[in-house]
């Protein structure tokens, strides 16, 4: 009932005028950038979060939370017809939806991946609107130490399942934790590694970065490669036959669910949701040998799951406070900006942000609906857009976006500096996500590690002696032994075939 | 060898600032000074690049790095991008932001010039009508 009663307060912030207008332009900009390949919705939140400053903290979010699962949405459309995935999540589509658009079936395929997201999104919104406010009741009796484990254990299952190697995850998360110091030391006052500079006495500002190392590599990235001509399978009519929703209402359902879960993990989220699904539907189908050839179940599974997980992966961030993955890590920083701090009372001391999300939700998913039924073939015509166009307009939004900041030209310098550093993790293979995600929470981890202490004069048995925080940090020594000793070198291939892990990655 | 070199950066970032943050003054477990946080990280760092040091040596890395065919551009791009921040202030937003995408587009996208100064003018126009005038962003303008 209490969860009823909030999403009606919920409605009541989202239906004005003013909310309405951002959660449209927020699905408009994250289905664009999921139908482009090149820019991801993470890097597009990136250069669009100095945007958001100015506005109010529900209706920054609420655009940022469209243009991630806008994006969901849009990623299938360059998958199916042109083999290019337009954002991480719908990698996995391409393999069965290009398949069936190579067969004249472009309209099926993309129908179900609309409809599939449309009915995986509201399963899994469901999930949000009643069980987030029971994991906040829970978590409303959590301490420092708590708080230090759960975070411990959130940034280790993120590097975890990250695509590259685990240890390079975890290099990669202790370095953003590292860059975290700078600045002025919370407790002390001390500045630490500012090396005279005075514009670092505040630290690095999250936005600079999240636009150096998504937005900025992301460009650097994309520059290098030779832009080939498109061609573009034809649409006929993007309904699926009565036949096709047959055929696909149990991956979608299975999809809606997993993803559900599986988004609910740090570091899980919508790409590995998706990646899940398929391998689902694979292994559940009477002929497997029809995925790879475009099975309809090959769409819409992954494309329900990657909507489902998107959306559950919320549930960390607003009842814990633990953003569990890059662009939960993107919200973090824009409440934290509004001087809100996520966590087991936001529902109660911000009840406007977080039933105004959610509700915003509801209706986002609606008007993306419209956006990729009807509409798709609007969006097909940009797919003509080639990146060297795409790039310096990238480029003069993320400038412009990163001197707004502080209205300094030193942030453009920060900004060329951690896009240089974003490119070479790519290359390297170091995980960029666990490096943003380690330098937004690293100072809050840091703050719960010393209040922990001051709890208990500086007796480090605080964290093993209160149960939940001793729980927790078990299961973090173990994962951790584990990947020291490469016993879990698989990781997930307990459930995914060799081939899909492959293709994750690329 | 570049998997090596892609870890030595973060070992001697690790040593670096591990013993800078001993110089911050780590305190003790009742009254951490600035330093202990960072020095307990820079450590683990330390420790995890070596073990990547080590599985790098023993494993033939499988990577996908290839420097030389590849660094011209995104390097070009970010020198470009720095000679912006330097310029800004005096050029102005408009003019800097033009001559920056026109040298983009003739040098990294490798567009013809009549595209390249169209593109460049309009979008350097757009977001300066979007960011200055719209948004209020205090953009600079042109000053000698």
């Amino acid at each position: 009932m209490e969860a009823l009663g909030g999403l009606l307060h919920g409605l009541t912030v989202v239906t004005n005028p003013i909310n309405v207008l951002y959660v449209a332009v927020g699905v408009l900009i994250g289905t664009l950038v999921g139908v482009l390949p090149g820019l991801g919705p993470t890097a597009t939140m990136a250069i669009i979060l100095p945007i958001t400053y100015t506005l109010s903290p529900a209706t920054a979010l609420i655009m940022l939370a469209g243009v991630y699962y806008g994006a969901m949405y849009g990623g299938s459309t360059s998958s199916i017809l042109l083999n290019i995935p337009g954002e991480a999540a719908s990698v996995i589509t391409a393999i069965d939806g290009y398949q069936m658009a190579r067969q004249g079936r472009a309209g099926s395929a993309l129908g179900i991946a609309a409809i599939g997201s449309f009915v995986a999104a509201t399963i899994s919104l469901l999930g949000l609107t009643f069980l987030a406010p029971e994991v906040a009741k829970l978590a409303l009796g959590f301490g420092p130490p708590e708080y230090t484990a759960i975070t411990l254990l959130g940034l280790l299952l993120v590097t975890y399942m990250s695509s590259t190697s685990t240890v390079r995850s975890v290099v990669s998360a202790l370095f953003g934790l590292l860059v975290g110091t700078i600045g002025l030391d919370v407790v002390s006052g001390a500045p630490r590694f500012t090396f005279g500079i005075p514009d670092l006495l505040n630290g690095f500002d999250f936005a600079i970065v999240a636009m150096g190392v998504f937005g900025l590599a992301e460009i650097l990235t994309g520059i290098e490669g030779a832009d080939s001509p498109r061609s573009l399978a034809p649409i006929k009519n993007v309904w699926p036959t009565l036949q096709d929703l047959v055929v696909s209402k149990w991956a979608v359902l299975r999809g809606s669910i997993l993803g559900f879960f599986i988004g609910l993990l740090p570091g899980g989220g919508s790409v590995l949701s998706s990646l899940a699904s398929y391998a689902v539907e694979k292994r559940l189908s009477k002929h497997p040998e029809r995925f790879g050839q475009g099975a309809i179940e090959g769409v819409a599974g992954p494309e329900s799951a990657n909507n489902a997980g998107a959306v559950s992966s919320f549930i960390p961030l607003l009842t814990l406070g633990v953003p569990g993955n890059s662009v939960m890590a993107m919200m973090f920083a824009a409440l934290l900006i509004h001087g809100i701090t996520p966590g087991p009372f936001l529902i109660r001391e911000h009840a406007d942000v977080f039933w105004g999300l959610i509700a915003s939700m509801y209706i986002g998913n609606l008007l993306l609906l419209v956006l990729n039924l009807p509409m798709v073939g609007l969006f097909v015509q940009l797919l003509r857009v080639p990146f060297t166009v795409l790039a310096p307009i990238a480029l003069a939004v993320t400038l412009v976006g990163a001197f707004s900041v502080a209205n300094s030209t030193f942030d453009l310098v920060v900004l060329t500096f951690f896009g240089a550093a974003g490119y070479f993790m790519r290359k390297f293979g170091y995980d960029a996500a666990a490096f943003v995600l380690a330098f937004v929470i690293g100072p809050l981890l840091e703050r719960s590690v010393r209040q922990s202490l001051l709890m208990s004069n500086g007796d480090l048995s605080i964290f093993v002696t209160r149960p939940v925080a001793a729980g927790l940090l078990c299961v973090f020594v173990v994962l951790l032994a584990l990947q020291i000793t490469g016993g879990a070198g698989r990781r997930l291939g307990f459930f995914l075939d060799e081939e899909l892990a492959d293709r994750g990655r690329a | 060898m570049i998997g090596v070199v892609g870890t030595l950066v973060p070992l001697g970032s690790g040593i670096v600032f591990a013993v800078l943050s001993l110089r911050l003054g780590i305190g003790s477990i009742t009254n951490p000074g600035p330093g202990l946080w960072p020095c307990v990280v820079s450590v683990a760092l330390s420790i995890f690049s070596c073990i990547l040091l080590i599985h790098s040596r023993l494993r033939v890395v499988n990577s996908s790095i290839h420097l030389r065919n590849s660094l011209p551009k995104p390097v070009l791009a970010l020198l470009l991008i720095l000679a912006y921040a330097v310029v800004l202030d005096t050029l102005g937003f408009v003019l800097s932001t033009f001559l920056l995408l026109a040298i983009w587009g003739r040098m990294i996208s490798r567009m013809p010039w009549t595209s390249t100064l169209a593109l460049s003018f309009l979008v350097a126009v757009i977001s300066y009508v979007i960011f200055g005038y719209w948004l209020a962003v205090p953009l600079p303008s042109l000053n000698f």
